[in-house]
């Protein structure tokens, strides 16, 4: 990036898991700021605090290739103006990501074929699987200590289910609109009761890992690899990892691989969501001193076809060769020699880091989907695929008015919907813990929504977008 | 008669040559006593000096900043240009959700870590105190105290993984035993006990340094005496070792009063989820969700603020109701 662009980088690291507090602890003392911040919070604060600047102003003298790429993408720039009608980060787009290697249920195709069952379709075929899975000892080792299905993220995965029914719990968080335009909560309807009902059957005849609550994603890897999981909810190129690591350790048919999206009782076709349309968000401090570089800098390095190249699929000769015009990713990704999934290995040479990226599906494409078994599964759930809901930027009211409370309900609401999955609370009191949420002010919180909506709606007509 | 009236003459003069010359001699002398003093305790100072330094950068400055939990904090304006608001954080918090809770929860926490945590140092101690082999006391010395040099990550990790359901060696043991397996991190019941005995397990060895080094202290010649009239170790322990030790541990029983409110913040973030939500949510790690995360500067500060003025109380009330019952104190 320093040969191409011919600016030297400074680069100050902080550990990941520590960089929002360190960030957040900067930010707030307002001193010792770096020319360029990738924003852990809601920028606007700070913007009108005056500790980032506008950028709309080097957008237009300066943005070669965001004007590029908003021209494409109009959404973009909606979502990232601020209630002053100001920008103060740039982000990346990653509308495409989805489709070109997407989220969604993964499972042991070995063991479904030795127990002679086909791919799972509607929520029954997932009831009868799973109870297979723990029934049949398709692991042959002789004891039933088989885990049917295990998850990542804690409980927050297991909200996916909803996607069967209609509803949009987990990345969407149960805001949504119905077909009128108008935000609903979609924990407070019946269907969100069926769901949860249908989880703790799962749950309490032994068929969801006994620790769904707490598996973080390295619990999740350590049951996989262990021959113990037969399903999961997650990327599809984990799938590649998780074999060749099942390989090493002596399950040589090991196949684990994306199955279709389940249908739900009410006949309802099933869907998975985006996990957001923009990513990142990356400011200029106001102690940049040239922030005219700074600016053209991440112009071309978050914007730029050439980068967007580089930071998709690598390092020409190392990760890719070109034939014929086309690229063909090489074995150091395809076949990784430490065993790695497709994006873990680009990751490992430095491409495809966190940091504000628009993804081309094309390029994406290459990279998740080199597998030809992967490219037909991906483009059978495509037209599943639905965008999560975005909403515009918190204005200073509204952000006093829902910020604690939408704290107390998510936390309220994760421990009691864990309680009824593992059976700590009868699921008799569902009642209450709606009504519950509606006196924690879940209708003050969905009238700042439905605004929010709104202003991004009539941003993005600005843009032209829709 | 001559002599005593020049006497008394020369007295007084001499008295009040020294008051005029007075405050100069005093300083030069106090001067000349710090220098020398100085000198030659210089080292010991050097060491002192480190310390100081640290508590004043890191406690006593930072307390300037604690008036943000009456103000409404804005980064731009700085802490001396932000707004006042007065209490408004405090009865926010009164009026949260959660508020009871979490400090039902922090003393809780407090109270089993007090009543099982702070006499097993003390017995496990006297137990290592009565060893006579040298080798093997160092040995279980040594052992005990190891874990206390392991992060908090790993130990965290290390209970997951033998409390684990799937191949745990703990329910690997109960299902030896005939029992159902338990799964230990999600049930609230458990969530107190795991967190207290991991702790104990982590820190008794280390916690009992300074009661070992307060036993050595105690005059030998008071056992031998005990032993020719005739006492039996038993014996021995409760009326010399024991009260030997008394100081110590009052001193040691104020401190861990006065950190009451205080929970290993680390340790809960690492520990809870959802499912032991109700047993595990305590006040540190809501400070950071809504203040850090959330960027509500104030409303945090105010909640720490509340937090510590509740340990300062009990401090100064544990400290004051010790001096009067039995004479020992801080201060």
């Amino acid at each position: 990036m320093e040969k191409i662009t011919g600016i030297k980088i400074k680069w100050d690291v902080v550990p990941s898991s520590q960089y929002k507090t360190v960030m957040q602890t900067r930010l707030s003392s307002g001193t010792n700021l770096p020319d360029i911040i990738d924003m852990p919070v809601d920028t606007y604060k700070y913007g009108k605090d005056g500790l980032i600047i506008p950028l709309d102003d080097l957008i237009k003298k300066y943005g070669f290739y965001a004007t590029i790429a908003f021209k494409k993408k109009p959404f973009l720039p909606a979502l990232m103006k601020t209630p002053d009608g100001v920008t103060y980060h740039l982000s990346g787009a990653r509308d495409e990501e989805i489709a070109a290697g997407p989220y969604g249920w993964l499972i042991r195709k070995d063991w479904l074929d030795k127990l002679k069952l086909s791919e799972p379709k509607t929520i029954d075929d997932w009831y009868n699987i799973l109870k297979a899975f723990k029934e049949n000892d398709p692991n042959g080792n002789g004891q039933p200590d088989e885990i049917p299905i295990t998850n990542n993220y804690g409980i927050a995965q297991m909200f996916n289910w909803g996607n069967a029914w209609g509803l949009h719990l987990r990345f969407s968080k149960g805001f949504y609109p119905d077909k009128d335009g108008k935000i609903q909560y979609e924990w407070l309807e019946p269907r969100a009761k069926e769901v949860i009902v249908f989880l703790n059957k799962l749950y309490s005849e032994g068929l969801y890992d006994k620790e769904c609550a707490i598996n973080t994603s390295e619990q999740q890897l350590s049951k996989v690899v262990r021959n113990l999981a037969g399903s999961a909810i997650e990327w599809q190129e984990s799938t590649t990892m998780w074999n060749n690591k099942l390989k090493e350790s002596g399950v040589n048919d090991a196949n684990w691989i994306m199955t279709n999206i389940p249908s739900g009782p009410n006949g309802y076709q099933g869907h998975i969501e985006t996990i957001g349309y923009a990513n990142g968000m990356v400011s200029i401090s106001k102690d940049c001193k040239n922030p005219e570089v700074a600016f053209r800098w991440l112009d071309f390095v978050i914007y730029s076809s050439e980068s967007v190249k580089l930071r998709t699929v690598g390092i020409e000769g190392i990760s890719y060769t070109v034939e014929n015009g086309e690229i063909k990713m090489t074995d150091f990704v395809l076949k990784n020699p430490d065993g790695l999934g497709p994006v873990e290995a680009i990751r490992s040479i430095g491409a495809w880091q966190y940091f504000p990226m628009v993804l081309s599906a094309e390029l994406t494409g290459k990279l998740k989907l080199s597998n030809p078994l992967h490219k037909e599964r991906a483009k059978s759930i495509e037209k599943q695929i639905v965008p999560r809901v975005e909403f515009a930027i918190n204005t200073d009211e509204e952000f006093t008015k829902i910020n604690r409370k939408l704290t107390d309900i998510s936390t309220y609401r994760d421990e009691m919907i864990t309680k009824f999955i593992i059976g700590e609370e009868p699921i008799e009191n569902w009642d209450k813990f709606t009504g519950m949420l509606k006196s924690m002010g879940i209708d003050e919180i969905l009238q700042v929504r439905q605004t929010q909506y709104d202003r991004l709606q009539s941003y993005a007509k600005e843009y032209g977008y829709r | 008669m001559f002599n005593k009236y020049v006497n008394n003459i020369a007295s007084n003069k001499y008295v009040n040559n020294k008051a005029a010359e007075g405050p100069l001699i005093k300083v030069q002398s106090a001067l000349s006593w710090l220098c020398r003093n100085i000198a030659r305790d210089k080292y010991l100072i050097l060491l002192v000096l480190f310390p100081v330094i640290y508590f004043i950068v890191f406690h006593y400055i930072p307390m300037y900043g604690v008036i943000i939990a009456f103000k409404d904090f804005s980064p731009s304006k700085g802490i001396l240009g932000s707004p006042w608001v007065g209490l408004r954080w405090f009865y926010e918090f009164f009026n949260s959700n959660y508020a009871f809770r979490l400090i039902r929860n922090v003393l809780l926490l407090n109270l089993y870590n007090l009543v099982w945590g702070f006499p097993i140092p003390i017995m496990f101690a006297l137990l290592l105190n009565e060893l006579k082999n040298g080798l093997f006391k160092r040995i279980v010395q040594t052992v005990s105290y190891l874990p206390h040099f392991i992060s908090v990550v790993v130990i965290v990790g290390m209970v997951v993984i033998f409390l684990s359901p799937y191949g745990g060696i703990i329910n690997v043991i109960i299902e030896k035993l005939g029992y159902k397996s338990i799964n230990f991190m999600s049930k609230p019941e458990w969530f107190r006990t795991i967190y207290i005995a991991t702790g104990i397990w982590q820190e008794f060895g280390w916690n009992s340094i300074i009661y070992l080094a307060a036993l050595s202290s105690i005059d030998p010649q008071l056992y031998e005496a005990a032993k020719i009239d005739g006492a039996s170790r038993w014996k021995q322990v409760i009326h010399i070792t024991l009260p030997g030790l008394a100081p110590t541990i009052i001193i040691l029983f104020i401190l861990q009063v006065g950190r009451m409110m205080k929970v290993g913040f680390e340790k809960i973030i690492l520990m809870y989820n959802p499912a032991t939500y109700e047993v595990s949510d305590v006040i540190s790690p809501y400070v950071y969700r809504v203040g850090l995360l959330g960027g509500e500067f104030s409303f945090a500060s105010a909640v720490d603020l509340f937090n510590s003025v509740i340990n300062f109380i009990l401090l100064v009330s544990v400290n004051k109701l010790s001096k009067k019952l039995t004479d020992i104190a801080l201060w």
